[in-house]
Order: C-alpha cells, then structure tokens, then sequence
C-alpha cells in the first residue's frame, strides 16, 4: 500500500458478485490483500414474474364465451399498461387481440376497433396476433394500418429531470439513450418509461394527439432500499460495470470501494472503483481455478499502484511555482526595488 | 511539501538571477577637446610629439570652493586613470582626438553627486608602437620626469549631466607657468 493510502483510514469496501462462488473468492481475496475493510453482497436481477399468460381468455374466446373472454382479458394482471411497463410486450399483443377479437364477436365494433388501433398505434402485432385475428378482423386491422399509415407521425420531445435518462416506449418499439430527444410515433396513446441509474424511473400512458408534443418527466431520487434494489438488479444484469454504476453503488451502499466480479465469456473480470478518486481499475482473468481471486488481485494491485501520487503534478506545481515568483521578482524588482545607482563614464569620443 | 523543495529551490535561485542581474544604468560624458592650436613646440627646433596620455578624473564636492578647473580642491579625489600609448605624434587637434577616441575614465558612481574635472597630460617616454591603445599606467607616469612633460591640460569643473560634456579647451605646453599650473597636484593640501 502507498504511504498515501496508508496514512488514510482503512477504507470500507463493497465486493459485489453474482454467483456466491464468485463472491467468496472475491471476498477472501480483497480481505487478503488487507486494502480495506471489505463486505460482501450478492446481487441478483430484480424479481421480475413470469409474464402472466392470457390462457382462460384465449380459452373463452375459442370456447365462444365473449363475454367471459372480455371478463379475463381484463383481470390487472393483463392490463396492457402493467403489461408494457413490465416488457411484456408479446403478452400485451395477444391481450389486445383477443379483446378485440371479443367485443367484434360482441358486435361492439367500436370498441374493436379502438383496441385493433392501438394494436397497430404501439406496434404489438405479432405473428401470434395475426394467428388471431382472422378472416374479417384481419382485414379489418390492415384497414386500419392503411388509415394510420396515411397519418403524419408526431414529433415527440421528450425531455426529463435529470437529463440523460433513457426513454423506453411501449415497452420496447422505441427507445432513446439519453434525454432529451426526439421521437417520431403514432398518434394515439403509449406508454412511456424513463429511467436512469440512481433515480427512480418514471412511467405511465401519454396520449399523443398532436403533430408536435412535448412530454416532460421528472425523476425522483429512489431510497436507499430502491436504490440498492436496482442497482442490484443493473449489476447482475450488465455484463460490463462503469464507473457511473460503481459510483451509485459506492454511494447506496455507503462504501468507498466498490469491488463489482462477473464472468463473461470464459474471462473472470474484476473491477475496482475508489469514490475517494472517482476512478475505476480493472483486472481480467481466463476463467479456471483461482481466476477470481487473480482477478481481484490484479484490480486491487493496479489500484494501490494508482494510489501512487503521480510525480507530474509536482513537476507543474514547481514549474508553476518557480513562473509565479519569477513574475512576482520581476514585478517586484522592476516597481519595488529602487533603481540601483546609474553608473558614469567619462569617455573621449572617437 | 518535501516534493515541491526543488521547485521552491528554483524559484528563489530565478529571483536571486533577477535581483543580480538588473544592471544599473551606464550614463556617458564625453570630454570634449579644442583649442590645442598652436600644436606645442618649443620657438627654435621641432616639434614635441607625444606617444602617451594620462587622463585623470577628479571629483570634488558638490559645494564648496574647488576654482574653475578644481585649482582649488583641498578636498578632492582621483576618481579614476586611464591611460593611452602609441606612435608619437604631435598633439595637434585632430590627431590629439585621433590618439584618445575611446579612451574612457569609469565606470564610476556620482553619488552623492559632485562636480569633475579632468587633467589631461601628454607625455613622450618612448614607448611607440603601431598605433594608439589603452595601457597600464606606469607610477612614474603620475610624476615623469620634466623631459617627458609635453603637455597639460585641465577641464572645466562641472557636474555631471546626462550627454553633457566636460570641456578641455587649451592644452598648456612646456615649459610655460601654465603648464606648472596645471601640474599642480590636486586634491587634498599636503
């Protein structure tokens, strides 16, 4: 450890893993290298359910029970909007369709044809829908695809607090990486999601009925529970950690270290970041026995070898220094001192 | 703090460099040299030449009775001696101008300021040589013997002025009382 660590307080650190074998050689060897003060925590994706299936619908719907299949379509766990938040877009589909495909055999053709809209308006026609809707309803969805077509798009701005979030439209027929932007989309109604690390994402249906929109989200700061949820689930999720991400991590879970292991294709790789230094360093290992703790051995090493104080800075600090004094002697000399004595000659000209 | 030493070292090393090397201002004065006609020359046989000059430069105060070409200095200091040697030549004007160009008396400090005069002898020792270039002033040249007496002259008391001038105007030749006079020694009374 350099002099510098080392006259600093031992550091509290945060090995995160996905896999409790990862995370124990992890752990064993950061507490090894006596860098810091390490803890474990095993991150795992979010607990996200199965995406429910509109079976007894579909069942009713077959069975020619309408109205029952109306009465399913709408149970909350397949309500579309629930459905989109949660991606699930090809369930969203086939809850559409079939609804719409009941309020047709219901002669309710208005209603139909509102939901074969927003079918279309937010892009969840799928093979499975078309398997669905059949014979009259079919020509009746491209009807209406050939009316949508015909519409002008609405130049959508999406904007949010803070900027730089990610916009997911419809659970995933659109999206934008960062805030602000621009979005072209049916009009009509969709479902928005916006999120970005830290923050507590923002979702919910917006009507777009205009040719130009302008939607405005404001993203709240998550507790600290939400945030260790997330980001647990961002770390599992994510082959690759950032910076940005092991910062969040350091700061929810109140640790100056952050020290994140995964696999990925047949590579065991560690990433250490310092929020004292606002910096990450890595260490990549083939996988194979003892590869985590190579890994966490090189990160931990390439870190205690960026902890060194670089000699530059002196370098420029003393260069700076001596330029400062310089034009300060200068000034000093030149407005300060007093003008030393002239000196006399006596000369015969030549 | 231990590594930014070096730096600090170099800081001060440049301000002492800048402290020295601020060099005082050199002002000039030149010696302005006339009235050397008729050349010296004895009424019967040749002409004297000379081959070298001692110039002297006195200071005397800045009050205070010193007379018109420092004949008076009780208090007087030699401030500076140079000395020209070369071929013999008659101390004609032009020739005398040619013989001295360059010939400097300093540098010196004028403070407190005081008021200069300037004694000016030619002297003919036998050195020669190809032609006219500083050289070191013998002690005998302060007080030669009267057979290499050729000339004296004295300049006006003066202060020192930025391009101002001190004036030589009329070279005192032996063997006359005028050329006695200006051998007089000036300074501090014995």
């Amino acid at each position: 450890m350099t002099g510098v660590a080392a006259a600093q307080e031992t550091p509290s650190g945060l090995v995160v893993a996905r896999d409790p074998d990862a995370l124990e050689g992890a752990l064993e060897a950061a507490r090894e290298s006596a860098s810091a003060r390490w803890e474990g925590q095993l991150v795992s994706p979010p607990a996200r359910g199965e995406a429910p299936a509109p079976t007894a619908a579909l069942d009713a719907y077959f069975e020619g029970e309408y109205v029952s299949c109306l009465e399913e379509s709408a149970r909350p766990a397949l309500q579309v909007e629930r459905l989109l938040a949660d991606g699930h877009r090809r369930v969203a589909g086939v809850v559409l369709a079939v609804r719409a495909a009941c309020l047709e055999r219901l002669h309710e053709s208005e209603r139909s044809r509102a939901v074969l809209r927003q079918l279309l308006v937010q892009e969840l026609v799928t093979d499975e829908v078309d398997a669905l809707l059949r014979g009259d309803l079919h020509q009746l969805l491209e009807g209406l695809r050939s009316e949508l077509d015909e519409e002008p798009r609405v130049r959508v701005r999406v904007r949010s607090e803070p900027a730089g979030a990610r916009v997911i439209v419809d659970g995933g027929s659109l999206s934008c990486d960062a805030t602000p932007c621009v979005l072209l989309l049916r009009r009509g109604a969709h479902h928005f999601r916006v999120e970005r690390p830290g923050w507590r994402p923002e979702r919910g249906m917006r009507t777009l009925d205009a040719e130009l929109a302008s939607l405005d989200f404001s993203l709240g700061r998550p507790s600290m529970e939400e945030s260790r949820t997330a980001l647990s689930g961002t770390l599992a999720a994510e082959p690759e950690v950032t910076p940005d991400l092991l910062r969040d991590v350091s700061q929810a879970w109140g640790r100056r270290l952050v020290l994140s292991v995964w696999r990925r294709e047949g590579a065991v790789a560690a990433a250490l970041y310092d929020r004292s230094r606002d910096a990450m360093v890595t260490g990549v290992e083939p996988d194979g026995p003892g590869a985590v703790g190579l890994a966490v051995d090189q990160a931990i090493r390439e870190w205690t070898g960026a902890g060194a104080p670089p000699v530059w800075p002196w370098i420029v600090g003393g260069g700076a220094a001596l330029v400062v004094v310089t034009v300060v002697a200068v000034v000093l000399g030149v407005t300060l001192q007093p003008e030393p004595e002239p000196q006399w000659v006596v000369r015969f000209p030549g | 703090m231990g590594r930014a030493l070096p730096g600090l070292i170099w800081a001060l090393v440049a301000l002492g460099l800048v402290a020295a090397c601020r060099e005082p201002a050199l002002e000039e004065v030149e010696v302005v040299t006339r009235g050397v006609q008729p050349s010296c020359a004895p009424d019967a046989g040749p002409r004297l030449a000379v081959d070298t000059y001692v110039a002297e430069l006195y200071r005397g105060p800045p009050d205070g009775v010193i007379g018109a070409s420092c004949e008076l200095c009780d208090d007087c200091e030699r401030v500076s001696v140079a000395c020209r040697c070369g071929p013999p030549r008659e101390p004609e004007t032009r020739e005398l101008r040619r013989a001295l160009a360059g010939l400097e008396l300093g540098p010196f400090s004028d403070e407190p300021p005081g008021r200069y005069c300037v004694r000016l002898r030619g002297l003919r020792v036998g050195r020669g040589g190809a032609g006219a270039a500083d050289c070191a002033c013998a002690p005998e040249w302060v007080d030669p013997p009267a057979a290499a007496e050729v000339f004296c002259a004295r300049s006006r008391a003066s202060a020192l002025v930025e391009g101002g001038s001190l004036v030589l105007d009329e070279l005192a030749c032996v063997p006359t009382d005028a050329h006695s006079e200006c051998l007089q020694p000036i300074g501090a009374a014995p």
